[in-house]
């Protein structure tokens, strides 16, 4: 699982911290290095194996904690609003990275964001939650060809009806609103 | 090249200007049981190796000090990391301890010594491993039970205190990527608790070493001591030889200090 924030073990190199699930399970020292090398390249951050967490941007250290999560070669793949700390330009790459890991291994993810746009980016299906309690109000499909491009039509379409249908959900318990309510929508790309 | 001299040179001049007032002192009371000349002390100093009155020589009594504070602050270490992980963890071992432990925090370890001293007597390693004689008798008879028990109680209460504040400070997202990751309980003690804690357990042991070494003192003043520098301070006073009194804090000093810094390289590492 890919947390927000605050995932990476700040005592370990990033090598290390990618190896910890495999030693968690028992792999012997040398494999689970090699495995560890291998989805280091796969994030693209070769060059920074010998590094400690708190010397890697926030965008770096989402990379490895990534990679952290695929070398344990899980059937899901979760993902706690993992862009959400980083800066839009940062988010923007990584948005575009993931798709590329995911297309070499297919996984199942189950990406949690608040951002509609991110979900309809990244997503084969859209599912909308709604507030208290935490329900599925919606499943949406995404049909669009990657990769895919904000400035088609289909790309608006599909952003206005998610806000409408958000904004139904909060209309709907207006009286039982908060600061703290928030509205998820949670996408899965099919394997 | 000019600045690390003075980086140097700064910290010395508040010990020199207190060497002068020393000397200056001495030679205007001129009475060396209440203030000796800094010469003489600073010649005790100079042979460590030398026999103080037949109270053994000062690096002797410094070699069993710090074996003994060595003994009872190891013992503190190994009682108080584990327990205090284990409170710090789980709820129900610290709603369990917590209260009672801290009722014991205020009791200085000095007034630990009539009960000490009603409980363990002049009891030593030696006695219970049953040697009687012979040079083994010597350095084994030498910790005492007492003085080790005290010593644990001092360093006993910081490194409890650090290391449970580590654990309890750790951020649980690192304990949940651990178990998201495939780690069992022990591995979630052993590679993620520990190290993460680490600072502060370190912290807490530095605090530690210093009250144990302070605590030697008053340990050393119980009967049956016949060594140690807490030992060479309080009998040396007896026979009015306070030029050997002041030695001995000095060294205690001294020897307090360079602990310290050790600690400090490690921490840093």
């Amino acid at each position: 699982m890919v947390f927000q924030k605050y995932a990476l073990f700040p005592w370990l190199r990033v090598i290390d911290n990618i190896a910890i699930g495999l030693e968690f399970s028992g792999v012997r020292k040398k494999r689970r290095l090699k495995i560890a090398r291998h989805y280091l390249d796969v994030v693209g951050m070769s060059d920074f194996a010998g590094a400690l967490p708190y010397e890697l941007s926030g965008g770096m250290r989402q990379r490895v904690a990534i990679a952290r999560a695929l070398a344990n070669d899980p059937e899901i793949l979760l993902m706690d609003e993992p862009f959400g700390s980083l800066d839009a330009h940062t988010r923007i790459l990584l948005q575009k990275e993931l798709l590329n890991i995911w297309q070499a291994n297919r996984k199942t993810v189950l990406f949690v964001t608040h951002s509609v746009d991110e979900a309809i980016y990244l997503a084969d299906r859209v599912v909308i939650m709604s507030a208290r309690p935490a329900r599925i109000a919606e499943i949406l499909e995404v049909d669009m060809p990657r990769p895919r491009s904000r400035a088609i039509p289909v790309f608006g379409q599909l952003t206005d009806r998610i806000l409408q249908r958000l904004e139904q959900e909060v209309a709907g318990r207006l009286q039982f609103l908060t600061h703290h309510d928030r509205f998820k929508t949670e996408k899965r790309l099919k394997a | 090249m000019k600045k690390k001299c003075f980086f140097f040179l700064v910290p010395m001049v508040t010990p020199l200007l207190l060497v002068l007032i020393w000397f200056y002192a001495a030679s205007r009371i001129d009475n060396p049981v209440i203030l000796p000349k800094a010469g003489a002390v600073l010649q005790l100093l100079s042979y460590p190796t030398a026999d103080l009155i037949s109270m053994g020589s000062l690096f002797s009594n410094i070699a069993v000090s710090l074996v003994r504070v060595l003994m009872g602050y190891i013992l503190a270490a190994c009682v108080g990391i584990p327990l205090g992980v284990v409170m710090g963890y789980y709820a129900l071992a610290f709603r369990l301890l917590n209260s009672f432990l801290n009722l014991f925090r205020p009791i200085p370890p000095l007034a630990w010594v009539p009960l000490v001293m009603a409980w363990f007597g002049i009891a030593s390693l030696a006695t219970t491993l049953n040697i009687e004689s012979g040079s083994a008798y010597i350095l084994l008879n030498n910790l005492k039970y007492s003085m080790i028990f005290i010593i644990f109680i001092g360093g006993f209460c910081p490194i409890l205190t650090s290391t449970i504040h580590g654990v309890t400070s750790m951020n649980r997202t690192l304990i949940d990527s651990a178990r998201v990751l495939g780690a069992n309980e022990y591995q979630v003690f052993r590679k993620v608790l520990l190290p993460g804690a680490m600072p502060s357990i370190l912290n807490g042991l530095r605090s530690g070493l210093g009250i144990s070494w302070m605590c030697l003192v008053s340990a050393e003043m119980l009967p049956g001591s016949i060594s140690g520098v807490g030992y060479l301070i309080t009998h040396a006073y007896m026979v009015a030889s306070t030029d050997i009194v002041i030695a001995g804090m000095i060294s205690i000093g001294v020897v307090g200090t360079v602990m310290d810094r050790i600690f400090h390289y490690i921490e840093t590492q």
